[in-house]
């Protein structure tokens, strides 16, 4: 049984905490969070609770620390847990800029142990099968390719979420998951460009339109949305010389479960759900506790992680300038 | 009320049958004649459609006709329009308007100068799933509109559409002018940059067969299109004409033709989807013999934004070649 440190007490921190419990394979022994409310209720009785991570690793035996926390801390845990020895979970983006990716990479190569970003995607079923789907051939190459990812404006503490030059907004905290599946299933990319609500300083909105080119020549297309009130949902499209892949959340879902309410017994919601016999989060959580384990390399590498947050920065910058960025460290 | 008399000039273009079916529909249309380049083709579209076929376009152009229907080749609209509005009638004209913004604005003023209506055939106009969210969109809905991503998604139709001297381009000409006019329709803002990425990645030879562009309109919204011939022969129907608008109090979704049926045939061994919303080619066609009455309507598209729309396509070529994002004066 290994134990983890989760730091970050937040939304995230939970899903990979109820993770670790289900794998069987690993404790959560400590939890760090400036808020000791939140550490305290997420630690329940088996954990012990720290308002910093140097405090938790001080007096704590732990064998990972799993980080959760806000964008900007991103790369002071990562690095501080690595120096320290421990094998790193880092949730995704990698971090807030390409200077702390590098930080976070050389730690772990001076440490030597394992160190991954949470692309989760990766261990999404859908997302699999349409990697796999392309890879035996069923589209041909690709040519072009479309997604959609995104629901209303999630909730942090303190509105991070919301401030651009903390979270990089639905660029690099939301659709850097699709920049990470695009690469995975289409390989390096080229140049990015870029619209979106970024820069106009509209508190609590946020919306973008994000075309890739790939070296491979393909031409992406990425929609990433906190502005969606009809709910959470995610679609991907892959048009290639000898057929075509479709999938959208919405049209997918195994359940849905429409509860009457007022006099006149209407639905009030119905909320589509895909459920599985395994949460995502936790195949991913046991992929990394075998790679902990086993010292075999994490299927998300550091650099991939970084190819990412380099798109996703890419964008923006686009954004910025109205013109196309060349991307310059993609090759995998 | 007498009833307009039509002449159709040419049937290259694949539109011109439903544009005929739906003029035989009407009762206040008579195709009085056809004239196509391609003999054989117009005599075979005079018997299918009732009409008779004239191989002189002098002649047809004198046959007491008020308005032409032009679906010939993209390059070959500019002669036919200006001649048609030469001898004083009006015309609609099949998308794009033309190759070239010079080719455009030759039309316009001739038809400027003849005093005759110079339609663009810009059917989605008349969907009334559009319609609505216009409306809706103007009544302020959706509070102030950010953003839109749009789609124009096809099959690669072959033929002259891939011979660049007839069609002007590939995908990105054929693909952008309908949505492009649809975000102008639906917003009253004109676009003022675009850049674009285009391939030839599906089929590898001289012609593109995907594009997707993106705009920057004079409102501050932006917008992409996916113009590509990206759907599969397998495909279950042609392609889709799909909007996603966002705007500051809520978000619509349009998606033209989803009012369908799925088939499965074991002879096909494929799913087709059936259609069943209304016709938007019919809705088109009634507006233009209006207009051969001589009112105008507000639904119709106008040889300028024929033009407007023409103007994006042409940047978005101009784009991918330069790597820059492009202005449009």
């Amino acid at each position: 049984m290994m134990n983890v440190a989760i730091v970050g007490a937040g939304g995230m921190g939970r899903r990979h905490a109820a993770s670790y419990r289900e794998t069987g394979e690993a404790r959560v022994a400590a939890v760090v969070d400036i808020n000791r409310e939140a550490a305290a209720s997420l630690a329940g009785e088996d954990a012990r609770v720290f308002a910093s991570l140097e405090e938790a690793l001080e007096k704590c035996d732990v064998d990972i620390v799993d980080v959760c926390t806000p964008t900007p801390f991103h790369a002071d845990h990562a690095v501080a847990a690595l120096k320290a020895g421990k094998h790193l979970l880092l949730e995704k983006p990698m971090a807030r800029t390409l200077d702390e990716c590098d930080a976070i990479i050389r730690a772990a190569e001076e440490s030597g142990k394992t160190a991954m970003v949470a692309h989760v995607l990766r261990f999404f079923p859908e997302f699999v099968r349409g990697k796999e789907a392309v890879d035996a051939g069923l589209v041909g190459e690709p040519a072009v390719v479309r997604t959609s990812r995104g629901g209303g404006m999630p909730r942090g503490v303190d509105s991070w979420y919301t401030d651009i030059a903390q979270s990089g907004g639905v660029v690099l905290d939301l659709i850097i998951h699709d920049f990470d599946w695009l690469r995975w299933v289409l390989g390096p990319a080229d140049r990015v460009y870029a619209r979106g609500l970024a820069h106009s300083g509209r508190k609590g909105q946020d919306y973008a339109l994000v075309t890739i080119r790939f070296k491979s020549g393909a031409i992406a297309h990425v929609e990433g949305t906190w502005m969606r009130p009809s709910g959470f949902e995610t679609r991907f499209e892959i048009a290639g010389t000898q057929g075509l892949l479709d999938f959208s959340s919405r049209d997918s879902a195994s359940l849905r479960v429409a509860r009457a309410s007022g006099e006149e017994r209407r639905a009030a919601v119905e909320v589509p759900e895909s459920p599985l016999a395994e949460n995502p989060y936790t195949s991913q959580i046991r992929h990394f506790l075998h790679c902990v384990r086993s010292g075999e390399a994490p299927i998300v590498s550091l650099q991939d992680a970084r190819a990412a947050v380099e798109i996703a920065l890419g964008a923006l910058e686009s954004m910025k300038t109205g013109e196309p960025v060349q991307l310059r460290y993609q090759e995998s | 009320m007498a009833p307009v008399k039509i002449g159709m000039a040419s049937f290259a273009h694949m539109h011109a049958g439903s544009y005929a079916s739906s003029l035989r529909s009407l009762p206040g249309a008579v195709i009085e004649c056809i004239w196509d380049a391609d003999e054989q083709r117009g005599k075979q579209m005079a018997e299918q459609f009732g009409s008779r076929y004239v191989a002189d376009l002098d002649e047809f152009l004198a046959t007491g006709i008020s308005g032409v229907v032009i679906c010939s080749e993209n390059a070959g609209h500019r002669d036919l329009a200006v001649r048609a509005a030469r001898a004083g009638k009006h015309i609609l004209c099949e998308k794009p308007i033309a190759t070239t913004v010079e080719d455009a604005r030759e039309m316009i003023d001739a038809a400027a100068a003849a005093g005759v209506h110079l339609a663009t055939a810009f059917p989605c106009r008349f969907s009334p799933a559009m319609w609505q969210l216009r409306e809706r969109v103007r009544a302020g809905e959706l509070g102030q509109i950010l953003a839109i991503a749009g789609t124009n998604r096809g099959t690669m139709p072959g033929g002259w559409f891939i011979e660049l001297d007839k069609s002007g381009g590939g995908a990105v000409i054929d693909h952008t002018v309908h949505v492009v006019d649809l975000m102008r329709w639906l917003t009253g803002a004109e676009v003022r940059q675009v850049y674009a990425e285009i391939s030839n990645k599906m089929y590898g030879l001289d012609f593109d067969d995907c594009g997707t562009l993106t705009m920057e309109f004079d409102n501050g919204m932006f917008a992409t299109l996916d113009t590509s011939w990206s759907r599969p022969k397998s495909y279950p129907t042609w392609g889709d004409v799909t909007m996603e608008v966002v705007g500051t109090e809520g978000t619509a979704s349009l998606d033209m033709f989803n009012q369908k049926i799925i088939g499965y045939n074991d002879a096909l061994m494929r799913a087709t989807y059936h259609p069943w919303g209304s016709n938007i080619d019919t809705g088109l066609v009634s507006a233009f013999l209006e207009a051969c009455r001589g009112n105008f309507p507000e639904r119709l598209a106008t040889g300028y934004d024929g033009l407007k729309a023409l103007e994006v396509a042409l940047a978005a070529y101009e784009s991918a070649r330069s790597g820059r994002t492009i202005a449009l004066a």
